[in-house]
């Protein structure tokens, strides 16, 4: 699982540390049942808070994508979907995007628009 | 052996004739050979016969059916395995050395056996009582050269060993702004073959260990130290962790040591490598190569490799090693 922060970017550090993760899960580097590195250790590794990491976990805890148990630390979630034909639809839909010069601003508005 | 349908080439069946002929035929005869000229001498041994020589004399003593069965056992299972294990041959079609190895140790362990079993037994002829059993050291000592030209002979006799050159394809950095930082963790772990073979040689070690708990339980400590231990240093180097970072490349067995690390000032260049672990490093675990290469070697496939300022390369298994390549270069770079 290969995980990347910049702290020089303007994304919050927890957001960017769940988007790798995210990552992995979806396309599968890490599997159910695979063990992430422990928070602390995941916060020495890249030089960051420890509290950071715990933010990015609690926050992929909320989305579904890993499981966190007392003592045994992160494990990436059993799913019973692929988000691989989801994937396949949002490729198109940023190609589609791309090719009309629709920001990104305005692709996310028009999602979250539509989800809610 | 006849395999349905196989396209095995003439110089491969020339090579599984070359082994079964001298890692399994040989050996068994030798073995065969020894426990019916041991049989024949069952009128003339003791009851219980020595079977085990402390510094003063004899000290553990069997019947003398397992002295004969011991030997006979052993090399059927070992031959089998050498057998197993050079079947397939090399990516070519020839011998890897670590099949070579196989065969030929074969041959060393079925005489060091059989010759040492007999000597044992043949002192003991005549004897009314075996604690009167002289001393074998002698035997053992005699064994083993006559045992280590023979297997030499064996080497000697199979095709000269294939090598493996697999060209290394150096990583590239992963793009992206200087101010990034990257983690990359994995679990390595050997394939379920491996699994099975270390499984059942632990297995015969824990009835070993049982058979000689109920047998002799006063002088079970010491065996019981170097069982465990054993036991220990096999799992400890089935599944290992790494981990790269800023730090550099960090490899950790999955009970915490042994470790490796190698920090980012150290390293030379990353690349990827496919890797034969018999072929390269004739078996799986931590291992040295005859080229100086040494690693973790796990399975067969993709693998980092590490070369450190120095020059000396550190090889790692994995599944996934293009991305970690990429990852450790990127840290190298910095």
């Amino acid at each position: 699982m290969l995980v990347r922060v910049d702290p020089a970017s303007e994304t919050p550090l927890f957001e960017q540390l769940a988007a790798s993760i995210r990552q992995s899960v979806i396309d599968r580097t890490v599997t159910a049942g695979d063990r992430l590195p422990s928070a602390r250790e995941l916060a020495s590794s890249l030089g960051v808070n420890m509290h950071t990491v715990l933010h990015a976990y609690q926050e992929l805890r909320d989305e579904g994508f890993i499981e966190l148990r007392r003592g045994r630390g992160a494990i990436v979630a059993t799913t019973d979907h692929s988000y691989d034909s989801l994937a396949d639809g949002i490729t198109a839909i940023v190609a589609e995007a791309r090719t009309h010069n629709v920001s990104l601003a305005t692709l996310t508005a028009l999602i979250r628009e539509e989800y809610q | 052996m006849t395999l349905p349908a196989e396209n095995v080439s003439p110089q491969l069946t020339r090579n599984r004739r070359l082994i079964i002929v001298i890692g399994v035929v040989i050996p068994l005869v030798i073995a065969l050979a020894a426990a019916f000229i041991m049989a024949l001498w069952i009128p003339e041994l003791p009851s219980p016969v020595a079977s085990h020589w402390g510094t003063t004399g004899p000290d553990g003593y069997s019947t003398v059916g397992s002295v004969i069965v011991l030997p006979l056992l052993m090399t059927l299972v070992f031959a089998a395995l050498a057998a197993f294990a050079s079947w397939k041959g090399g990516p070519n079609g020839g011998m890897l050395w670590g099949h070579k190895i196989m065969v030929a140790a074969s041959m060393f362990l079925s005489i060091t056996l059989s010759v040492t079993a007999a000597g044992s037994l043949a002192v003991q002829r005549g004897l009314e009582n075996a604690e009167n059993a002289p001393a074998i050291g002698g035997i053992a000592i005699a064994a083993f050269p006559i045992a280590l030209v023979m297997a030499l002979f064996a080497w000697l006799m199979l095709p000269a060993a294939e090598y493996i050159t697999s060209t290394p394809v150096t990583a590239k950095p992963i793009a992206g702004a200087a101010t990034q930082r990257v983690h990359f963790s994995t679990t390595t772990r050997v394939g379920p073959g491996v699994v099975i073979i270390v499984g059942a040689a632990l297995a015969a070690l824990a009835i070993a260990l049982a058979v000689q708990a109920v047998s002799n339980p006063e002088q079970l400590l010491l065996p019981a130290v170097i069982g465990l231990f054993v036991i220990a240093l096999a799992v400890s180097t089935l599944s290992w962790r790494v981990t790269i970072d800023q730090r550099g490349l960090k490899v950790r067995s999955a009970i915490g040591f042994p470790r490796i690390t190698i920090a980012p000032d150290q390293i030379e260049s990353v690349a990827v490598v496919d890797v034969n672990p018999m072929g390269e490093f004739g078996g799986y675990g931590w291992r040295w190569a005859p080229d100086g290469r040494s690693g973790i070697v796990l399975s067969k496939g993709d693998a980092i490799e590490v070369t450190r300022m120095n020059g000396k390369k550190f090889i790692v298994t994995m599944h996934d090693a293009q991305l970690g390549a990429e990852t450790l270069a990127t840290v190298a770079k910095k």
